[in-house]
């Protein structure tokens, strides 16, 4: 009988284990290199933390990773749901078009990077359209229009996955509610606001988070194609850790770490609260 | 029932815990890049490859290894032609003075420790390219096709002859690759057709071995009465009597796996001699000495080539012979051609393997380096380095991904004793306190050699010394005297180029060079003086230099047959110190273009360079403003502020920086003075042949510098003050974006700025 109620934390052992051995506990070595010099571990107070609100290249990565998140997200969110709604309704073709939409997570990066070169490039196809159009060519790596080309693949890349978890949302609202709502009259949009929108928050709040950590795995795509110093608007807060630890500025890098992890658990939590007080 | 579920659920936690944490484990043992000098016995080929990337703590505290010896050649001995064990038990060689002219045969009966030296008498003069020792002390020399060959007797009587070797394809005579004396005084020889003959030198003739082998043989070694020889399909043991091949798959495979390739003129990538036990075979490589029995299925590693000077990379194995089972010597050439004759002697009170260890870390390797971690480990057999290269051909991973492995030994405190500082982010390792001053250790070698002070100086920060290259080269102007006037800067140079080009728009006027070639070239020459006192990159600058390399890279269209033959197949050495600016001057010589801009980096480039001026005029002048002139450092050394072997990190780095090791190569001026002296002490005279675009032949005599020439020489040397720009991640920038705006993406403007907002970028982090 005693245990029983271990049962429960003995299976979370495992999975605690890993996470506190190769997240949190590195992690927590991190919090402390944050007060440190790079090398020799010299406590320096907050000064690591001054430097990096003093870095130009670090504000300019934190300003684009948000921006990008803020840009990213509502587009993607609403995008994908839309597109899980009309698959919901299409039940002859909806198995066909989920696997279609979940190709993109199957490509790997490197591919991914292939198909941007050929499109994006001074000479690529997008160019050579445009050119045919009568149009003049685009800069589309070098100019502010790479922010639009990251956030095109990020969506691209994405959407299959976020249509998905909104259809597992979908699904978990009772049709007799739909079909109730119709015998009183209620349209497509009055069920959407009413029936779908409401039946799906839960589930809204973990697609949400999700597709904000994801939001951060676009720079796999972006360093492949632009190298470790892309045009400006598409210079991540992954960039920049990266070079810092090429130049072994483990300081930098420790504090800025820490200001990213406070800045997503902040967010979270403020979502989080939102979502509680609806 | 429930129990039971609730125990299945428990040990299914507890697997899933265990196995997750199995993964954990360290299993990385290898700590270093050898084997130890104790035997050690490895399974055909793959056992080869992991015996070079063996445990260094596995072996540690064994005891028993082979020694090294550098032995000292008669000073007459300016070329060894061949070596060979006699059946007295004494060692000949067969020597040749470059001044007198003269052949010698030396004899040693205490393995190298005294010479006897006879001159070859009653020989007409020719060139001799081939020789063998036979095992009674006589000796057969020849001219490459052994039309003219001369028979020495074990007391010294010299008579004349020949070898009427078959195969001539029309006027195209046979060849005499290689020869070699079996244990019986069996006369082997190697046509240039990679077949196998018996010869008589007394009768002339010639008796075909291989006739059997659809191969050919690319070399061979002696082991007893047998021929080893190597053959595409791998290595075989041939009886030299019957020409049967003795059947070994170990044996074949071992050459299986080498990266350089087989066939060479002079020189071998693997030696074969007989082992001290009857039937056995040793082989030589970079790797090593090792030892197969016939039949066996293992090759016994007996010296790690990584604790020796076997492991250098620039040495050209020529012989190997086995005295006894505990002594061997290996004949071989360094990369300035001077012969080396090793010695290993087993001593079984030496440990296994040197019980300390060094670290050294560079993101490239280069011959300078190599010969440094061989002299070192040469004068501290206790000591190992380990040397670990970022880039290698084989791995495919990038410098930022080489140095954030670098970034995490550092942090993991397993970070190299010693850096080669080249490609490494300098600035901020200095910044972050990772280097270690080493301003005594410099001035200690100057005290003892000489430096170059201006070299020296130009790496002072606030009275520390993080950094010190150990060669460097610097930019000329090489061609006509207008050419060579409008040396202060590049819109000078491109202003004559373009005057010339106007008057004769069908000439060339530069000499070619590939995109990538030219934007290293006049990177060398003018980055300099990029940097503004803030540390930021002067734009004006950076798009001067885009713009000029556009215009030199445009001025002269090459056609592509012309930049095939003349550029690609030319040996452009653009990633270290090459010494473009001779080649500068061998175009001009065959008529492509009145002047170039390059980099001078040895003594030898500046003769070439006065060869060529000799024969059709000209100049050379350093390159851009006369009292701010740069140069191009290369091998850049720092210690690690952090070593543990701080005394041995020391030492290693003064060895570098030493006399001795400076003299072995040309890889760049040294930075000792000593060892330029003898750079100077070394010149060789030779003959340069090629032909000119219009096919007529052109040559020129490569002689000593003059004192004139070598005091002008020393002044250049004297006179460069600063390094160029060698931050890696601007210069590779530069150098893409360059490409780019060279191939006609976008003007140099569009380029610079695209260059200075990443330059900015990388800045500002």
């Amino acid at each position: 009988m005693g245990w029983k109620k271990y049962t429960g934390w003995l299976f979370l052992l495992p999975g605690f284990l890993g996470v506190s051995v190769f997240y949190l506990i590195p992690f927590l070595d991190v919090v402390r290199r944050s007060f440190t010099q790079a090398v020799g571990g010299k406590f320096v107070g907050l000064a690591n933390y001054q430097m990096i609100f003093g870095n130009q290249a670090f504000l300019m990565a934190a300003k684009n990773t948000l921006r990008f998140a803020a840009v990213c997200l509502p587009l993607l969110l609403v995008i994908s749901l839309g597109i899980a709604v009309l698959l919901q309704k299409l039940e002859a073709w909806s198995g066909f078009l989920k696997g279609a939409y979940l190709i993109p997570l199957a490509i790997p990066a490197a591919s991914v990077v292939l198909l941007w070169k050929l499109l994006f490039d001074g000479r690529g196809i997008l160019n050579g359209i445009l050119t045919a159009a009568g149009q003049s060519g685009i800069d589309w790596m070098n100019t502010g229009a790479s922010f639009g080309v990251l956030v095109f693949s990020y969506i691209w890349k994405n959407l299959g996955y976020d249509v998905v978890l909104w259809i597992a949302g979908l699904s978990m609202v009772p049709k007799q509610v739909y079909e109730a709502a119709r015998v009183d009259g209620a349209g497509e949009w009055r069920c959407f606001f009413y029936i779908t929108l409401p039946g799906i928050r839960p589930a809204a709040f973990t697609i949400v988070v999700i597709s904000f950590l994801n939001s951060f795995k676009v720079f796999r795509e972006a360093y492949l194609v632009a190298g470790n110093y892309p045009q400006d608007d598409i210079y991540l807060l992954q960039h920049l850790f990266q070079n810092w630890f090429r130049e072994l500025s483990v300081d930098k890098m420790a504090s800025g770490a820490v200001t990213m992890a406070a800045v997503i658990f902040f967010l979270v939590c403020l979502l989080q609260k939102s979502w509680d007080q609806k | 029932m429930r129990k039971g579920t609730r125990a299945i659920g428990l040990i299914l936690a507890l697997a899933l815990t265990a196995v997750g944490f199995a993964g954990c484990k360290d299993t990385k043992k290898d700590v270093g890049n050898g084997s130890g000098g104790g035997t050690q016995k490895t399974e055909g080929q793959d056992g080869l490859e992991g015996s070079s990337e063996d445990a260094f703590s596995d072996n540690y505290g064994g005891k028993g290894r082979f020694l090294e010896t550098e032995l000292t050649l008669p000073k007459e001995t300016d070329r060894v032609l061949a070596a060979g064990k006699l059946s007295d038990g004494s060692i000949s060689v067969v020597g040749y003075n470059v001044n007198s002219m003269q052949y010698y045969i030396m004899n040693t009966k205490d393995l190298g420790d005294s010479w006897d030296s006879k001159e070859v008498q009653g020989m007409e003069l020719f060139y001799v390219s081939r020789a063998a020792i036979a095992p009674d002390g006589g000796a057969v020399l020849m001219d490459p096709y052994g039309e003219e060959l001369v028979q020495v007797t074990p007391e010294g009587a010299a008579t004349a002859g020949s070898l009427a070797l078959p195969g001539a394809e029309g006027e195209k005579k046979n060849q005499i690759q290689q020869a070699g004396y079996t244990e019986d005084g069996t006369l082997i020889v190697l046509d240039i057709k990679g077949v196998l003959y018996r010869a008589d030198a007394k009768q002339g003739t010639v008796e075909e071995i291989t006739k059997n082998m659809s191969e050919e043989a690319y070399y061979f070694g002696i082991a007893g009465n047998d021929i080893v020889t190597v053959m595409g399909s791998g290595v075989y043991r041939i009886d030299a009597g019957t020409g049967e091949i003795k059947k070994d798959e170990t044996l074949r495979q071992v050459t299986d796996s080498s990266q350089e390739p087989l066939g060479g003129e002079n020189s071998y990538p693997y030696l074969f001699t007989a082992g001290a036990e009857a039937d056995s075979t040793i082989y030589v490589n970079h790797e090593g000495l090792f030892f197969h029995q016939m039949g066996g299925s293992v090759n016994e590693q007996l010296i790690n080539g990584a604790l020796v000077s076997l492991g250098d990379s620039s040495l050209s194995f020529q012989q190997a012979l086995t005295i006894d089972e505990s002594t061997y010597l290996v004949l071989g050439s360094d990369s300035l051609g001077v012969p080396r004759l090793y010695r290993y002697i087993y001593d079984s009170q030496a440990s296994a393997v040197p019980e300390k260890q060094l670290k050294v870390y560079a993101l490239e390797d280069s011959v300078t380096l190599q010969q440094a971690i061989s002299y070192f480990q040469k004068q501290n057999p206790d000591v190992f380095v380990k040397k670990t290269i970022g880039l290698t051909d084989n791995d495919g991973i990038t410098a930022e991904d080489a140095l954030r492995t670098l970034s995490t030994d550092i942090m993991a405190g397993n970070g190299p004793d010693v850096l080669i500082l080249d490609g490494i982010p300098v600035e901020s390792y200095i910044e972050k306190g990772i280097l270690a001053d080493m301003k005594d250790l410099v001035e200690e070698v100057e005290e003892e050699d000489g430096l170059f002070e201006n070299i020296k100086e130009a790496y002072i920060r606030d009275g520390s010394i993080y950094e010190m290259p150990s060669r460097f080269g610097f930019s000329v102007v090489e061609g006509e005297a207008e050419a060579v006037g409008a040396k202060n800067s590049l819109e000078a140079f491109l202003e004559y180029a373009k005057g010339k080009k106007s008057s004769d728009p069908d000439t060339h006027v530069l000499t070619p060079m590939s995109a990538s070639g030219l934007l290293h070239e006049l990177y060398y020459a003018d980055s300099a003086g990029w940097r503004k006192e803030d540390g930021s990159l002067d734009a004006e600058k950076l798009e001067a230099y885009l713009k000029a390399a556009k215009e030199y890279f445009d001025l002269d269209t090459y056609s592509q047959e012309e930049y095939n033959d003349q550029v690609e197949n030319y040996t452009f050495r653009l990633g270290g110190m090459g010494g473009a600016a001779s080649t500068v001057a061998n175009f001009r010589l065959i008529l492509m273009g009145y002047a170039g801009i390059g980099t001078i980096s040895s003594v030898r480039d500046v003769q070439q360079i006065y060869a060529t001026e000799a024969q059709i005029g000209g100049a050379y002048e350093i390159f851009g403003e006369a009292d701010n002139s740069s140069f191009v450092p290369y091998v850049s050394v720092g210690i690690a502020a952090q070593s543990a072997e701080n005394q041995q990190a020391r030492a290693f780095v003064k060895g570098l920086l030493g006399k001795e090791c400076q003299t072995a190569s040309s890889d760049g001026f040294p930075v000792n003075r000593a060892a330029y002296q003898e750079h100077l002490k070394n010149q060789k005279e030779y003959a340069i042949g090629t032909s000119r675009l219009d096919g007529t032949a052109a040559g020129v005599d490569v002689k000593v510098l003059t004192e004139e020439q070598a005091n002008t020489l020393l002044k250049q040397l004297e006179s460069l003050k600063r390094p160029i720009l060698t931050d890696r991640v601007i210069q590779e920038l530069v150098i893409e974006e360059g490409i780019k705006c060279l191939g006609g993406d976008g003007t140099p403007k569009e380029a610079a700025d695209r260059i200075m907002q990443k330059v900015k970028l990388y800045l500002s982090e």
